[in-house]
């Protein structure tokens, strides 16, 4: 060692990260050539590693410190009392401003050595400063940012009180509102000056109440004081120790999905933590459960919330809605800030309509309800009924609001895994279609009629068994599965037995009157069904997809029920010939039955969603007036007036071009009219809007494909009929980001439309094309059902 | 030294009498059972009581002989009676707060729970006594000056000018200070180990 070696004091600061990054490495280039030195700061390094242990050690002793021995120690003017807390970043302890007499909280940083030093201290003073600057009742002051002995600590307000869980746990539903508001309150002001709390639980929201005194009967007033913002630390989730595994369940269950990916702080974390408080509040139970912090985080990431209202029926629906949004996995589902989370809950308050309703058909449900429920009770106050008249109705009502229930989870859910299943059980109908359609003929009548009825009866068994068994998920997929299954079973039977035949093949009938080209006809029928057959089919499978929709209460059996509609709709067009009349260009009988029938139909819906008795029925009358809107439109579109000013043939491609063209102008302006999320009568024209855009794309390309236009691609496929399946999946997966259930259901419409166009043009005779259909399906429905994250990672 | 310590201390727990080695044995075992009782998530008011249930345990079963050194350490065996009557009480808050009837439920619930897990946390608990408990040991060795010296800079982390105003003494002696107290925590720690 030389004169020009460091002393101890350098090297004992260079070890604990103390030293300016210039003086550091200058002193690290002296090691490089002072073996002594070298030698001095090895043994130095493992005495502060020694040290640490040992101050780790004692740390976890000073939570247990005695009143003597904390009484002795002062910081600056203030006289620390007791420790009050102790988190990742920090320890907070009571303290007594020795000057003013008055109670204070002191909090000071943790593990501050840990890191660098200089940095980790700027962030905790820093972070301190920001909320310094809030003035707001339900956050504590902070009173100053001080340093001591190179350590900084937070002077700010005492609060003393119970966490919000424990004192208005109890309390009834609007005093937990009223509390709740004050928490969304001081997070809104947080989020306003861009502050994101990250550690908001019941421990950090406390409850203070005050009795006023001029009134010493009235009720004590309940204040709220968020506490501990700003300067939580991430490292708050201690997920790798030995400990924190098998810990249960403390902080991580208010931690949102993005958090525990270490994804960088939003305002959205602080909204899903509220979600969760929300959530606890109303039903008294946390809604991401488990018994270690591996179970609960699992559930946070992968699991949905119960329904709260299935713990506790007394929440009111658009309540549910609002924290099953803040709960939201996806942040851009979930409200941005706690400004719109506050302001919802606001219009919650005053009985406005809420952003947070999942679906228009929820809400009608629910005003209808809560309306007759209020009437029925004055009713009976009034003796007009008698309680056994009030029990039976509002126990009817009720029913109707537990598959209100089933229509939020439905309708809120529409996930790739999910679409995926469905499409996996569509293809496997499909394709059992294609078999017994086209391979299976030489089979006896016996084997043709039993295989889709064994398909049939299985399915609808196995899916009514799965439902009564509460998995609804694989329950609704199997159940349309059978539903599906219905048409392709009545048809084949009627057509074996030769039951139903005083008509000619409809399709053959019109055909002889009018160009095969300009029908609406599916050419798949010629020669398959006659109208009468046709007919039964169709009008059966309305009934029967009607009762599993309204039956089960689920909004998915809707896709059968517009199905169902649309083939019930075709035999009753080609029964009356209506293709015929059509070409010929009376539009007068066009009108009469496609645009009159749908003007009464959206009349009769309105009537009763906004007067009638029964607003749920409106539903099915508006998806019936919409098909005949669609077919009107459509018609008008291909054989009326713009294109005969335009000099356009019906049959002209730049027709089916014109219908794309539209189909845009619609998708633009459904998105516009989407956007405004408070108006019910925009969002209603948008969901309209959306309903046409998929037939105004695939209807033509199914056009163009079947009159094999555009090149070769690929084998003897055209570009026109790989656009056509492409372009349905691409609405079948475009229905997931903002849950479009119409793009969804003609989407997958449209899908099988592609499929048997396939098979006509290109698989006729080929029995390992059904087969591999199957396959496919099979093994997509299975893979979705099993493993839905691999899907769900498409997000 | 400790050994024997340690033997006396675990002959006179077997006489009833001998309330001074049961106050002893409480002392250095009974934070530390109550530290891995409040890892495992119980409150303290249930810690306190796992604290009392599994000393009493302990003492009963040592008293009739159940306590087979052959089968494994002291600390182990006390392990085991402590993940006994912590997974008692939160089984009795879970079926209280579930209102769970049946046993069954309430024992898959806690099951969850790995032995290795709170054998771990029991261990690493267990070292952090133990380096408190060489700690008291050494403050009795050395000079109270000396001691505060070392916890004032090294454990509490005072700037070591401070350290050498406070207590009059030099800087130089306040690293000498820490370095020999070092040294005697390196030399006893592994006899302390060995009996803990």
């Amino acid at each position: 060692m030389n004169s020009s070696c460091p002393d101890n004091e350098q090297l004992e600061k260079l070890i604990r990260n103390r030293l300016p990054a210039e003086a550091a490495q200058s002193l690290n280039e002296h090691l490089d050539g002072c073996d002594d030195c070298r030698q001095k700061v090895q043994e130095l390094r493992e005495d502060e590693e020694l040290t640490r242990t040992l101050r780790d050690a004692v740390g976890l002793a000073s939570h247990h410190l005695t009143q003597e021995q904390l009484q002795r120690c002062t910081v600056g003017k203030y006289e620390i009392l007791q420790e009050i807390g102790h988190g990742a970043s920090g320890v907070v302890f009571k303290a007594r401003d020795i000057n003013l007499e008055k109670i204070v909280a002191i909090k000071c940083p943790r593990n501050i050595d840990q890191t660098d030093q200089t940095d980790s201290l700027a962030a905790f003073v820093d972070e301190a400063r920001k909320p310094a600057r809030i003035n707001h009742p339900n956050i504590p002051a902070i009173y100053s940012v001080c340093q001591n002995d190179e350590l900084p600590y937070i002077v700010m307000e005492y609060v003393e009180g119970k966490t919000i869980i424990e004192a208005v746990g109890h309390l009834p539903l609007d005093q937990k509102l009223e509390s709740f508001l004050q928490v969304l309150k001081a997070t809104a002001q947080l989020h306003k000056m861009n502050i994101v709390h990250r550690d908001l639980k019941p421990g950090n929201i406390l409850c203070t109440s005050t009795k006023p005194t001029s009134k010493p009967t009235s009720k004590p007033t309940i204040t709220i004081k968020v506490l501990d913002f700003g300067i939580a630390d991430q490292a708050t989730l201690p997920l790798n120790s030995a400990v924190s595994s098998f810990s249960p369940v403390g902080t991580p269950a208010y931690i949102s999905p993005e958090q525990l990916t270490g994804q960088p702080s939003t305002p959205s974390m602080d909204v899903f933590a509220l979600g969760v408080i929300l959530f606890e509040l109303l039903t008294g139970q946390q809604p991401f459960t488990g018994t270690t912090v591996q179970q609960v985080t699992d559930a946070i990431t992968h699991s949905d919330p119960p329904l709260p209202r299935a713990l506790n029926s007394e929440i009111p629906g658009p309540l549910q809605a609002i924290c099953l949004m803040a709960l939201e996995k996806d942040t851009k589902d979930r409200y941005k800030n706690g400004q719109e989370f506050l302001l919802d809950m606001q219009r919650f308050i005053k009985g406005e309509p809420v952003v947070a309703n999942p679906s228009l058909l929820t809400d009608i449900l629910e005003h209808g309800v809560e309306n007759h429920l209020n009437n029925l009770s004055r009713w009976q106050q009034d003796r007009l009924i008698s309680t056994r008249e009030y029990d039976f109705l509002a126990d009817k009502y009720d029913k109707l609001r537990q598959r209100e229930e089933f229509w939020v989870l439905d309708s809120r859910r529409l996930s790739f895994s999910q679409v995926i299943l469905h499409l996996g059980a569509w293809i496997c109908v499909i394709s059992a279609f294609l078999m017994l359609s086209f391979q299976w003929e030489h089979l006896g009548k016996a084997a043709r009629i039993g295989l889709p009825g064994l398909i049939f009866v299985t399915l609808i068994f196995t899916g009514a068994i799965v439902w009564q068994r509460q998995t609804r998920r694989i329950g609704i997929v199997l159940l349309m599965a059978g539903g599906l299954t219905w048409p392709i079973l009545l048809a084949t039977t009627l057509r074996t037995m030769d039951w139903l035949e005083p008509d000619s093949p409809v399709v053959s009938k019109v055909a002889g009157e009018a160009e095969a080209e300009n029908t609406v006809s599916p050419d798949l029928l010629k020669g398959f069904l006659t109208n009468d057959q046709l007919l039964a089919t169709g009008f059966t499978w309305l009934l029967l997809s009607l009762a599993l929709w309204v039956g089960t209460g689920t909004t998915a059996y809707s896709i059968i029920f517009c199905l169902s509609f649309i083939l019930a709709g075709t035999a009753v067009f080609s029964y009356w010939e209506m293709t015929v009349h059509l070409h010929k260009g009376h539009f007068d009988i066009v009108a009469g039955w496609y645009l009159i029938p749908a003007m009464l139909l959206l009349t009769l819906g309105l009537i009763l969603e906004f007067k009638g008795r029964i607003p749920w029925l409106a539903a099915p009358l508006y998806i019936a007036a919409l098909i005949l809107f669609v077919a009107t439109f459509s018609i008008i579109a291909r054989f009326g007036p713009t294109n005969q000013w335009l000099g356009l043939e019906p049959h002209d491609d730049a027709v089916k071009y014109s219908f794309i063209a539209n189909g845009i102008v619609y998708l633009i302006a459904g998105l516009l009219a989407d956007r405004s999320r408070r108006s019910r009568i925009l969002r209603k024209i948008a969901t309209f809007l959306f309903w046409l855009v998929p037939s105004h794309v695939l209807i033509p390309l199914f056009m163009l494909a079947l009159a094999g236009k555009g090149d070769i691609l690929w084998g003897d496929w055209t570009v026109s009929e790989i656009a056509l399946s492409v372009g349905t999946l691409v609405f079948i997966l475009a229905s997931v980001p903002k849950q479009m259930k119409s793009f969804f259901f003609s989407g997958i419409f449209y899908f099988a439309v592609s499929i048997i166009h396939l098979t006509n043009a290109h698989f006729k005779d080929d029995f390992a094309w059904p087969v591999g259909l199957a396959a496919g399906g099979l093994i997509l429905t299975l893979l979705a059902w099993r493993y839905p994250v691999l899907f769900d990672r498409l997000k | 030294m400790l050994t024997h310590t340690s033997k006396t201390l675990l002959d006179g727990l077997k006489r009833s009498s001998d309330d001074r080695c049961w106050e002893r044995f409480n002392g250095r075992y009974g934070p530390l059972v109550l530290a891995v009782a409040l890892r495992m998530g119980l409150s303290f008011a249930d810690a306190q009581d796992a604290v009392q249930e599994t000393m009493g345990a302990f003492l009963e079963n040592y008293r009739e002989g159940k306590y087979d050194p052959d089968k494994g350490r002291l600390r182990d065996w006390l392990c085991g009676i402590t993940a006994h009557k912590v997974r008692d009480i939160q089984r009795k808050n879970y079926r209280q707060e579930k209102n769970i009837a049946d046993q069954t439920d309430a024992t898959g619930f806690m099951n969850q729970i790995e032995d290795h897990k709170i054998q771990e946390t029991f261990d690493c608990e267990a070292e952090k006594a133990i380096l408190r408990h060489c700690l008291e040991e050494i403050k009795q060795q050395v000079t109270a000056q000396t001691f505060e010296s070392f916890e004032l800079y090294a454990l509490q982390q005072w700037p070591v000018k401070k350290v050498a105003d406070h207590l009059q003494i030099s800087e130089d002696v306040v690293y000498q200070n820490k370095r020999r107290v070092l040294k005697r925590v390196r030399e006893r720690l592994p006899k302390i180990r060995e009996v803990w």
